[in-house]
């Protein structure tokens, strides 16, 4: 007796899981690359946006000479996830707010946008960008927390997503196998059709059912082909001739003969071949004499 | 920590740009000076919500509504007018001169205008820190940016909603008068 279920034991479940776990690993681990790379890019062109508006301002108030405000609206800047702002002008004011950079900044004469990590290996956006008025620079400094933290929870959803996805559709699969089992004969029959049912291998006849299957399938067969497979299966092993046969299966068909049996024995090893390859090597020709039944395995 | 941060900020920034106008210890402001005073912080209001636009990130959005909130609304504790309350000061303080009427008539209408405008940009600014979705907060910011826009009331080719730039231009002329 099989501890392990047929279906299990054909592996069709354990490949189809891993393929949906695989496939579906794809496509997160896909979107996930995806939408980090468009929230990156985001979260940069909106700090350059962010620093070009607040050069623009700066400048305005710059030229009218008030650089109090504008170390105020820095000093604001500094509040939010900007880690450090500097406004330098080449008529000498260079406002520093915020932690101290030792990094040169990457270039003053157009906007510069670069990652660099700090000490924790955290990633910061170092945005250059001109004043307009005066040929300075603003140069801020921004935590990427933020956006990385989407990343990290857009991460965390996928994997749940995925997690849930993925047993979802091997519960179904399991469900769908199972279904397929219940045509196995061998494990629903009930007890007095267990009694009467003829096992050969992994070939199983219910006489009470007129059903049979073969390695945990059901086989859908026609009468006749029944009726021949249950001769061959009355004495595994036994070569049954022709006339046997013609009689056992064909008692009143006064017009069959050996092409009958012939064709009926290939459609047989047609139906057994569609389970598993081999199905076909369970009706066994003996030239001369007749046709008889392995045990299938 | 940081809304008290922004109070003491704003605070130290008004009064700078207010020169102690309104301390109670000061003598009284002349209603010019004192337009000019409004002015300066008008344009401070501007020059943020035109940064505050493009915050980066929600928490970004969020401090700068709040600075807005804080400019426009003022802080009662500090004895600090807000914008908003102002502008209702220029519109009781010309009601209750004799101006001719057709001066009154325009300074009037701008005063109420900057002040119907800013309110609505206070509610905007307020809508703002509360959002949680920063494309949302951008929106409200923007509407903030609007609405000061509007407020100093700056023309287009000859079409405008009067209001502060009136106000500063028609201010000379009705006092002259």
């Amino acid at each position: 007796m099989n501890v392990i279920p047929v279906w299990l034991r054909n592996g069709r479940l354990i490949v189809a899981a891993s393929v949906v776990i695989v496939c579906t690993g794809l496509a997160v681990g896909l979107f996930l690359a995806s939408y980090a790379s468009v929230v990156r890019s985001s979260f940069r062109d909106r700090t350059v946006t962010y620093a070009q508006a607040f050069a623009a301002t700066a400048g305005s108030w710059l030229v009218r000479g008030d650089v109090d405000v504008v170390e105020t609206l820095a000093q604001f800047l500094v509040a939010g996830s900007v880690v450090s702002i500097d406004v330098v002008d080449p008529s000498g004011v260079a406002i520093h707010r915020g932690a101290a950079i030792d990094d040169a900044p990457a270039g003053t004469l157009d906007s510069v946008a670069v990652v660099r990590r700090g000490p924790s290996h955290e990633r910061y956006l170092d945005v250059t960008t001109p004043l307009a008025s005066s040929g300075g620079y603003v140069r801020m400094v921004v935590d990427t927390a933020s956006s990385e933290a989407a990343i990290r929870l857009a991460a965390t959803f996928g994997a749940v997503g995925a997690i849930v996805f993925d047993a979802g559709i091997i519960g179904l699969l399991a469900w769908a196998l199972r279904g397929r089992r219940r045509g196995d004969v061998d494990e629903e029959a009930s007890p007095a059709e267990a009694a009467e049912q003829v096992v050969v291998g992994d070939l199983v006849i219910v006489p009470a059912r007129c059903a049979a299957s073969f390695a945990g399938r059901p086989l859908r067969l026609t009468p006749k082909q029944y009726a021949l497979l249950t001769v061959l299966a009355s004495e595994p092993g036994r070569v049954f001739s022709e006339a046997e046969i013609l009689s056992a299966a064909w008692p009143d068909s006064p017009y069959a003969d050996a092409r009958d049996i012939k064709q009926y024995v290939y459609l047989l090893r047609r139906r057994l071949s569609e389970i598993r390859p081999d199905g076909r090597d369970v009706i066994v020709t003996v030239p001369g004499f007749g046709y008889r039944l392995e045990d299938g395995r | 920590m940081r809304q008290a941060w922004t109070v003491i900020a704003v605070a130290a920034l008004l009064a700078g740009l207010a020169q102690g106008a309104l301390g109670q210890a000061e003598p009284p402001q002349p209603i010019e000076q004192r337009l000019a005073g409004f002015a300066d912080r008008m344009r401070l209001s501007l020059s943020m919500a035109s940064v505050a636009v493009f915050s980066p990130t929600v928490s970004d959005a969020h401090g700068q509504a709040q600075r807005l909130i804080a400019l426009l609304r003022g802080d009662a504790r500090d004895g600090i007018p807000g914008l908003v309350a102002e502008a209702a000061l220029f519109a009781d303080w010309i009601g209750s001169r004799p101006f001719d009427p057709e001066p009154r008539r325009v300074l009037l209408g701008a005063a109420t205008n900057v002040q119907a405008l800013l309110r609505l940009a206070l509610d905007a600014a307020i809508a703002a820190n509360r959002d949680r979705a920063l494309d949302n907060a951008t929106q409200d910011l923007l509407r903030v940016y609007a609405y000061l826009v509007a407020a100093w009331g700056k023309p287009i080719d000859g079409v405008v909603v009067p209001g502060l730039e009136t106000l500063l231009r028609g201010f000379d002329v009705a006092v002259a008068a």
